[in-house]
């Protein structure tokens, strides 16, 4: 697996320029990039740091890359070429298959820690202490953040061919993702009604009730 | 650096160590609340009830019997209680009898129960019922057929009750040595007098003859109470309270009956046999014979038709009396009022009979002391004394006392105040009539700034009138910046439980500043009117008598009358800014049997007329509002406060009467309504009336809209109001355990009613086959008392329940009929009453006091909501509530209750009761929730805090509020928010006052006594240096 730098904001342009690169270093690349015309480069770039599993695909924009400096394959260059040309075809199937798999588990981690959780929240009691808060807010929170975080948690995982950022991406296992976070959303909420915290009841809103003057007045 | 944050840390260690005492409740004490004794305005229609001195072992004291049923002894040298004696209502005090050391009382119907005090400690020696109470004869006056004389040597005394029983009873055991009863007590003749000699005791009175009495002497044996004769003295007394005396002289056996005749002396000397003949004294135009306690020292004052007076003393050797001093100008003048008399034996055993009158000349009051001596005393002359007429009303009664040489007086005056005047000064006063309040109002008072700062200048001025008016404040910010930091570093902010601070010192003597709140509004002003004509401004936090206004008569002042106060209302309060106004709504009930309405309006704060008719100082004038009897005043209150009053035909009267109101009565007449109680054909009836506007000059019209008829036999007691005053109700509902609500049933409209059933006994059996011996139902528990809770715009009947009334009346002592105590706030209807043995019952035949809590919420169960404080009285929804209510088992007899109130009425509501023996308790609303189950609590029950029903209320002792003060007869509880919304004042009155604070659900709002500020801002800053030093 190679490290490397990817930015959404770049990746047309280096794809379109790749070849012609093909020989220089990544950090030339880097050079290249930020002499080019069009771009600015942000400043978040050096912190987006991820493990790109596409690198693994023959498609990649980055197969053609040279390897760093030490890397044991980096010695037969010569005869690269040989073996990568028959072998893309099986690694890109089983990546995709791993991947897939990997998707999978990351869809139902949540369902998976529900056991661990309910057990957390048995233990917590129903009284309202700063240890069941805690709990009940850590499961009422996180869904949300899963959520919102969803395409990034399964852009790694995303098939060679799409678009790993795209919501269209993986959508079955997005699906069960969300329908697990719910679930774990299910079990806070369930939580906070034990406890009472929900208002669910009149009297939780009789505070809001306002009540006009009487039309027919008693002088006694 | 170190040394210092150990420095920091010790400090603050040692701070929180030595901050942390518990502040002891008994440290509130006299600081929250206050006392005022009171013994009740002195009886002094006769010399058996009037204040009297009384010399007991060398000690000079003043006994009194009082309007208030209290038989009472004062110190004379400063006015202080020295014991007093509560006799229960229904068994009034007839009179008192000295002795050297004891003080012996009748009382009750016919003098039916004697007693015997120790003179100087009160201590109850001796208590003898001498009848039943139901064959006692009522007379008219009460001290008329009663008395009581002491054997001088022995313990015995001589006993003449009911007018026409006569015992000889053993003072220290009460046992009946003997008894002897008049045989003709289907006679006209009455007993009223007690006299002994040697061996023979007689008993005059008088015998109803035409046209005058005839006077009646009878002459028992001493020793066997044999009858020795009886007589008929040939006589025609037209007035025998007033026109006849009897004295004695120890030295002298025979005791003289003096009369008058047709404005001439008439005497009789009695003697056992009774055979003397009546005689005759030359002279006439003698119009009154004045008994000043010395007749049995031989000292009497005659006044002559023209009022001139004279003391007569009885002559030893010839027998007869003889005038001894002409008091000076006692003639009826222009210059004088009329005169009083009283008469006192000082300790070397000279006696003293002293006039006072009122001198209209010198506008004070004046005194002339005669002193007996060889050959016929001497007299102080002619001294005046500044009495204030104008505070205190005129001169009721006088008593005089000599405990060295100069004379004392004790005045009663008309308004009930007693004073003692120590030759021409004022030693002491009581406020008496204060006993006697009919009314009380909380009036909140403003704060110091916006009662001295023109609210209404600020209110008026413009833009750039008030930027430099704020900008000229500014210069102040200095100040206030270093007041603010001293004040946040010492930590010296009011505290609740602090003293009272003192009341705002005149800066100027000139003009006095106002009276003003304090930072929590404990301060208010109490607006008490009193039976005697007199409104009296107290101060809530300390007690002290603001101001005090006499009432003026008007017209009346002409032939003389009274001022009945009827309501009180504040129509002018804090918020509206400026001064706050009362208006006293009264019955003027002149001597004439007019009876007019007038109303009194004050400014609160100064006790000055808003009408400006009366200036301050004199007696205050009210304004006449309706001639003729009231039949009700209320307040309408909204955007105007505005009195309105109803005379006999129910013509709408306001007050105060101008466009303005008017216009807004108009606008909001139609939503009117107001029940009254009626009477139509022997049925008792409550009608609701409403009002028609009248369009032309007539006055607006009230007509019946809607009656409830009770059942025959069936009478309305009382009629109460709910307790409003104006608290908002903080929630509209109740939320139970299941996050449900009980949607409070809140009808402003709804009043309580209370009434007494007689339902006719059942008719005896017509067939004559009933055996006799079989026990018949007693016809006294048929009785039953009815509550009611009525709506006052249509009549519907929320709530009816019907309880038992005490036994026969009077059986006991404790009187029967209807007891039924209640009170209504919100939803929350509670009473009290007398559960008698019931027959066949389900109570299981417990007798006992019950105090039963009565809850009404809308719908049948939880989360129904109708609405129903907007709610149209005519609507098919109004019936549609629950009722959840409880009856537990409730340790006294009370005689007043109510609820706390608060600012928001957030904080529950307890309950203020003054219970029969002196002391004013509260109880939590928890403990008188009528939802508390009758098993375990549920999980849902918990949550909610009801606690498992318990038929009898804790009688917790830390509830009681008076502590041990003795706070007797409350006639009324009135409670006022303060400023804080958990602490409630609670006023109590009859005949003594007490005023306390509640706080019902703790001082959740102010930083308990125990927080530490010097210990917090130790800490703040040692931490912050720590901080900034590393």
């Amino acid at each position: 697996m190679h490290l490397r730098m990817y930015c959404r904001t770049y990746n047309k342009p280096v794809v379109r320029r790749a070849p012609e690169f093909s020989e220089l270093h990544a950090s030339k690349v880097m050079t290249r990039m930020i002499k080019y015309p069009r771009a600015t480069l942000p400043s978040t770039i050096m912190s987006q740091t991820a493990l790109d599993y596409s690198t693994l695909e023959s498609s990649s924009k980055w197969r053609n890359l040279p390897p760093p400096p030490g890397f044991s394959k980096s010695s037969s260059f010569v005869d690269k070429r040989v073996p990568k040309k028959e072998k893309p075809a099986v690694t890109t199937e089983s990546y995709d298959a791993l991947k897939e798999k990997r998707a999978w588990d990351v869809a139902i981690a949540p369902a998976k820690s529900l056991p661990m959780q309910a057990f957390m929240l048995y233990m917590s009691g129903s009284g309202v202490q700063i240890f069941s808060i805690g709990i009940v807010f850590m499961l009422l929170f996180s869904p949300f953040k899963n959520i919102a975080g969803m395409n990034e948690a399964f852009a790694q995982y995303a098939p060679s061919k799409s678009d790993p950022k795209s919501i269209t991406t993986l959508p079955l296992h997005k699906v069960v993702y969300v329908l697990c976070n719910l679930l774990t959303l299910g079990v806070g909420l369930w939580k906070c009604r034990s406890m009472g915290l929900l208002p669910t009841g009149t009297g939780d809103w009789l505070a809001f009730e306002t009540r006009g003057p009487a039309p027919e007045l008693s002088l006694f | 650096m170190r040394f210092f944050t150990t420095v920091v840390a010790v400090l603050s260690s040692v701070s929180l160590y030595v901050g942390t005492t518990w502040a002891l409740h008994e440290s509130d004490v006299g600081v929250v609340d206050w006392h005022k004794h009171m013994v009740g305005i002195p009886l002094s229609g006769s010399i058996s009830t009037s204040p009297s001195f009384h010399l007991v072992n060398g000690k000079n004291i003043i006994l009194t019997a009082t309007t208030n049923n209290v038989l009472a002894a004062l110190e004379p040298e400063d006015g202080s209680i020295i014991w007093r004696y509560i006799f229960d209502p229904e068994d009034r005090i007839a009179g008192y009898y000295k002795n050297a050391t004891t003080v012996a009382t009748l009382s009750g119907p016919g003098g039916a129960i004697l007693r015997n005090f120790n003179a100087l400690t009160g201590e109850l020696l001796l208590e003898k019922r001498l009848h039943k109470p139901e064959i006692g004869a009522l007379s008219e006056p009460l001290h008329l057929g009663k008395d009581v004389v002491f054997a001088p040597h022995s313990n015995q005394m001589y006993v003449l009750s009911n007018g026409c029983t006569i015992s000889c009873i053993d003072g220290s055991t009460g046992e009946v040595i003997w008894s002897w009863t008049s045989p003709d007590q289907g006679s006209m003749v009455i007993h009223a007098k007690l006299t002994l000699s040697q061996s023979t005791l007689f008993a005059t009175g008088f015998a109803k003859s035409t046209a005058s009495f005839t006077l009646h002497a009878t002459s028992l044996s001493l020793p066997t109470g044999e009858l020795n004769t009886f007589v008929n003295i040939p006589s025609a007394l037209a007035d025998p309270l007033h026109q006849f005396i009897l004295l004695t002289r120890p030295d002298l056996e025979k005791p003289i009956a003096i009369w008058l005749e047709q404005g001439a002396f008439r005497y009789v000397a009695l003697t056992p046999d009774l055979l003397e003949k009546p005689r005759s004294v030359k002279g006439e135009g003698f119009a009154r014979l004045v008994d000043i306690g010395l007749s049995e020292f031989g000292y009497a004052v005659v006044l002559r038709n023209d009022e001139s007076s004279f003391v007569m003393r009885l002559e030893g050797m010839v027998g007869q009396a003889k005038p001894v001093w002409e008091f000076d100008d006692s003639k009826a003048s222009e210059a004088n009022a009329d005169s009083r008399y009283a008469g006192v034996l000082d300790a070397h055993g000279r006696a003293h009979v002293s006039r006072v009158y009122w001198s209209h000349h010198h506008e004070k009051g004046a005194f002339d002391v005669f002193t007996a001596g060889q050959p016929h005393g001497f007299s102080t002359g002619a001294k005046t004394f500044a009495f204030n007429t104008k505070d205190h009303g005129i001169i009721g009664h006088v008593a005089v006392g000599v405990p060295d040489s100069a004379p004392i007086h004790l005045i009663t005056t008309s308004t009930g105040s007693v004073q003692l005047w120590e030759q021409e000064t004022l030693k002491w006063e009581r406020e008496e009539s204060l006993a006697a309040v009919v009314i009380a109002e909380f009036v909140e008072v403003p704060e110091r700034a916006t009662s001295v700062a023109g609210v209404m200048e600020e209110a008026q001025e413009g833009f750039v009138a008030r930027v430099i008016r704020q900008i000229g404040d500014a210069q102040d910010f200095p100040r206030y910046l270093v007041n603010f930091v001293k004040r946040f570093a010492t930590g010296s902010y009011a505290s609740p439980s602090s003293p009272p601070p003192p009341p705002p010192t005149t800066s100027n003597s000139s003009e006095p500043e106002p009276f003003s709140r304090d930072t929590f509004g404990f301060r208010q002003l109490i607006i008490a009117a009193t039976a005697f004509g007199k409104v009296y401004a107290i101060d809530s936090s300390t007690g002290t008598i603001v101001w005090s206004r006499v009432l003026g008569l008007g017209w009346a002042g002409q032939v003389g009358g009274r001022v009945q106060p009827v309501k009180v209302f504040v129509v002018k309060g804090v918020s509206e800014g400026g001064d706050v106004e009362v208006v006293l709504v009264a019955q003027r009930r002149a001597s004439n049997t007019l009876v007019d309405t007038v109303a009194f309006h004050v400014n609160a704060l100064t006790g000055s007329d808003v009408l400006g008719k009366s200036p301050d100082g004199e007696v205050l004038e009210g304004q006449d509002v309706i001639e003729g009897p009231l039949v009700e005043g209320y307040l309408l209150g909204g955007e105007k406060k505005v009195i309105v009053m109803f005379d006999e035909h129910l013509q709408v009267y306001l007050y105060p009467s101008n466009p303005s109101t008017i216009d807004y009565f108009s606008s909001v007449a139609h939503k009117l309504s107001f029940p009254l109680r009626t009477t139509i054909e022997t049925r008792k009836r409550i009608t609701g009336h409403q009002i028609q506007l009248s369009s032309d000059h007539h006055k607006s019209l009230a007509y019946p809209t809607w009656t409830l008829t009770l059942p025959l036999g069936e009478d309305v007691q009382a009629m109460i109001p709910q307790a409003k005053s104006g608290v908002p109700v903080a929630s509209v509902g109740k939320v139970l355990g299941n996050r449900t609500t009980l949607y409070k049933y809140l009808d402003e409209r709804l009043f309580v009613l209370l009434t007494v059933v007689n339902t006719p006994p059942p008719p005896p059996p017509a067939t004559g086959s009933t055996p006799e011996d079989k026990p018949q139902p007693k016809p006294s528990h048929s009785q039953k008392c009815g509550i009611y809770v009525v709506d006052g715009a249509k009549g519907t009947v929320v709530y009816h329940a019907e309880v038992k009334a005490p036994g026969t009346p009077g059986a006991n002592g404790k009187g029967g009929g209807c007891q039924v105590k209640a009170a209504f706030s919100e939803n929350w209807l509670v009473y009290h009453y007398y559960e008698d043995e019931v027959e066949g019952g389900s109570v299981g035949g417990s007798k006992g006091y019950r105090m039963v809590s009565v809850e009404f919420y809308e719908g049948r169960k939880g989360d129904e909501k109708i609405m129903s404080s907007e709610l149209t009285a005519y609507s098919n929804d109004t019936l549609n509530l629950s009722t959840y209510e409880q009856a537990y088992v409730f340790p006294y007899a009370i005689t007043a209750l109510a609820t706390t109130s608060t600012k928001f009425g957030i904080t529950s509501k307890d309950l203020i009761v003054a219970t029969n023996n002196h002391r004013v308790q509260s109880f939590a609303r928890r403990m008188l929730d009528p939802r508390r189950p009758n098993r375990k609590t549920t999980a849902d029950e918990q949550e909610e805090f009801l606690i498992q029903y318990d038929p009898l209320l804790p009688n917790d002792p830390r509830r009681v509020l008076s502590h041990n003060y003795d706070v007797a007869n409350v006639q009324k509880i009135i409670t006022s928010p303060s400023l804080l919304e958990s602490t409630s004042l609670v006023f109590a009155f009859g005949l003594d006052m007490f005023l306390t604070r509640v706080a019902p659900s703790n001082t959740f709002d102010v930083l308990s006594e125990n927080f530490n500020k010097v210990q917090l801002v130790l800490t703040v800053t040692g931490l912050a240096a720590a901080i900034l030093s590393f």
